[in-house]
């Protein structure tokens, strides 16, 4: 009966002391388990995962950045990157993902301070942070700037070398491109209808809307010239022809506009390009 | 003796409290299970799942695999709560089917196979079934097998062979249902788009009324005459530019237009008629089922 008791205690006081040794242990490796766990999720591209996992008490700030950044929630993904603190391990990167978010949502101002005031040591992130204000420039069509910065392109990073010249090409482009008058396209279409069009670069459109008015004209001629103009054949006819050919001087004007647009966003999708893939590049993003 | 029964149980200590992360988080999603929290309890399987794979040395391979099996398989569970499908075959993606015990093996192989069909990845899910069938020996298990591979036959438009599998599964449990009159639809031929195409071409509005449509192509009839009287009226009348222009114009925009909308009704038709059978049997099928099911 002693031997049991005996023995009784020897195995509680073994369960205690392994339970005692574990549970602090255990503690420990929580948080450092939770970021390995995060990070799993993150590489397997589980965004909505890392949602949940890190949602509850909404820590990680980092990681839950980096989930909305992946899946394009850029707002969310800007939040959360402003609350990952200095002292951690990821937060340069932060700070250029965070950066590179408002250039994304056009708000160049606030990403150019965001660059300009990023403490970096390290000369292959001051050259990198180099690019992204150059970017941003660009994208501001600040060419005096950018040629600044253009200066300091060093060419010798091979993760961004590239990417450089790419911009130098966008700034080429920026600069020989000629905005084209929606005034003078306007005049043109009322002169001669469809030329506004084929002056904005719409060559077909042009010759279609030519075709148009010249058919809708003879055929409001011929109801003039035998109906005379009180005729509701005529009324109709260049009732239709004055109808197509305000809307073609209004639509040549608009074309212009919107070929500009076409342009800018064409430029800046590239621009965008050339400042995104070296932060994959550099950060392994 | 008393030694050895103490060192015995001092390890199973051990051994429980090592592996108490991954029960005790599989615990958790199991209970967030219990209260609905679906999309969450899916996270909890996954960091179950990632705990084991951080102790795979302390774990025989059997055992890894499977307790990384049965998490996946509640994992996909959670999905299809949330309809998360094409997740959850993607998770089915995951299952380690060197599996020697045919109940489970069908298992995983059978929830592969439905997620693909959800999912709507018909053809793998087809493959699936059909390696189930291969790879499982034991037969018996294979009855909720059958009412899958009818529906992914359906979907993938091989009628011929979904009825030849709809008379056996009918054999087998007995059914009273008329199978030639279930698929009565394959004796009539689907309607052809580039026939109804066609015969637009050739008679405008006939298109259209072969395709289902006849109000459409009366419509289509009357505004090509119209079109074409308007043109013949005024050149008859000497006012060759309009009739040219405006008469013809308009005629050639209908007779074209009305062409190649005869030829999406077709589709639209064929498209209809898929989704109507198909859902006819499918009706079949789940009434037998929950019959059974009682």
């Amino acid at each position: 009966m002693r031997k049991r008791n005996r023995f009784n205690v020897l195995f509680g006081l073994c369960n205690l002391i392994s339970l005692l040794t574990w549970l602090p242990l255990n503690a420990q490796q929580k948080p450092s388990s939770d970021s390995l766990f995060v990070e799993y999720l993150l590489e397997k591209k589980y965004y909505n995962d890392v949602l949940q996992w890190t949602g509850k008490h909404q820590y990680l700030p980092y990681f839950r950045a980096l989930a909305f950044y992946n899946q394009q929630q850029i707002d969310s993904a800007i939040h959360y990157f402003e609350r990952v603190p200095v002292q951690h391990p990821y937060y340069i990167k932060s700070r250029f993902l965070e950066g590179f978010g408002h250039t994304f949502s056009k708000r160049y101002e606030k990403a150019d301070t965001i660059f300009t005031i990023l403490k970096v040591v390290d000369s292959l992130q001051i050259a990198l942070r180099n690019l992204q204000l150059a970017g941003v420039s660009l994208l501001k069509r600040d060419t005096l700037r950018f040629s600044t910065y253009q200066s300091q392109f060093t060419g010798k990073y091979f993760a961004f070398s590239q990417e450089e010249e790419m911009l130098k090409q966008s700034f080429d482009m920026i600069k020989k491109h000629r905005r084209k008058s929606p005034v003078v396209a306007g005049l043109m279409s009322a002169i001669v209808p469809g030329t506004g069009k084929m002056y904005a670069g719409k060559l077909g459109q042009g010759v279609i809307t030519f075709i148009q008015n010249v058919a809708l004209g003879f055929q409001a001629r011929e109801a003039y010239r035998k109906d005379g103009w009180k005729s509701p054949r005529f009324l109709l006819y260049s009732g239709l022809f004055t109808f197509f050919y305000v809307g073609n001087i209004w639509g040549s004007v608009l074309t212009v506009n919107i070929r500009q647009q076409e342009f800018n966003d064409k430029v800046d999708g590239q621009i965008l390009f050339n400042m995104q893939i070296p932060l994959r590049t550099v950060f392994n993003q | 003796m008393d030694r050895f029964c103490l060192i015995c149980r001092f390890l199973c200590v051990l051994f429980l409290i090592s592996r108490g992360g991954v029960a005790q988080v599989s615990w958790t999603a199991d209970s967030l299970v219990a209260v609905g929290q679906f999309d969450l309890a899916s996270v909890y399987y996954e960091k179950a799942l990632f705990d084991q794979s951080q102790k795979i040395d302390s774990l025989n391979t059997d055992g890894y695999r499977l307790m990384a099996n049965e998490l996946l398989y509640k994992k996909i569970r959670c999905q299809k709560y949330l309809k998360r499908f094409e997740d959850a075959w993607q998770t089915a993606q995951r299952f380690n089917l060197n599996e020697p015990n045919d109940t489970l093996h069908y298992k995983l192989r059978y929830e592969a196979a439905l997620t693909g069909y959800l999912s709507q990845h018909y053809g793998e899910a087809h493959g699936q079934i059909l390696q189930t069938r291969f790879y499982i020996r034991d037969s018996t298990l294979f009855s909720g097998l059958d009412v899958l591979e009818i529906l992914t036959l359906n979907e993938l438009d091989r009628w011929a062979e979904s009825k030849e599998l709809f008379k056996k599964y009918a054999a087998r449990n007995q059914l009273n249902i008329d199978t030639e009159e279930l698929y009565r639809f394959l004796k009539k031929k689907p309607k052809s788009p580039e026939k109804a195409q066609l015969l637009s071409f050739i008679m405008p509005g006939v298109g259209q009324m072969y395709a289902g449509f006849p109000k459409e192509g009366l419509v289509s009839v009357g505004l090509q005459t119209l079109a074409l009287g308007f043109g013949v009226y005024h050149v008859w009348h000497r006012y060759y530019l309009i009739g040219f222009f405006t008469g013809a114009g308009m005629f050639q925009a209908f007779y074209f237009g009305g062409a190649r909308r005869a030829e999406l009704m077709a589709e639209e038709t064929n498209q209809k008629r898929k989704a109507k059978n198909n859902q006819r049997i499918r009706m079949t099928l789940i009434e037998s089922e929950n019959k059974k099911g009682k």
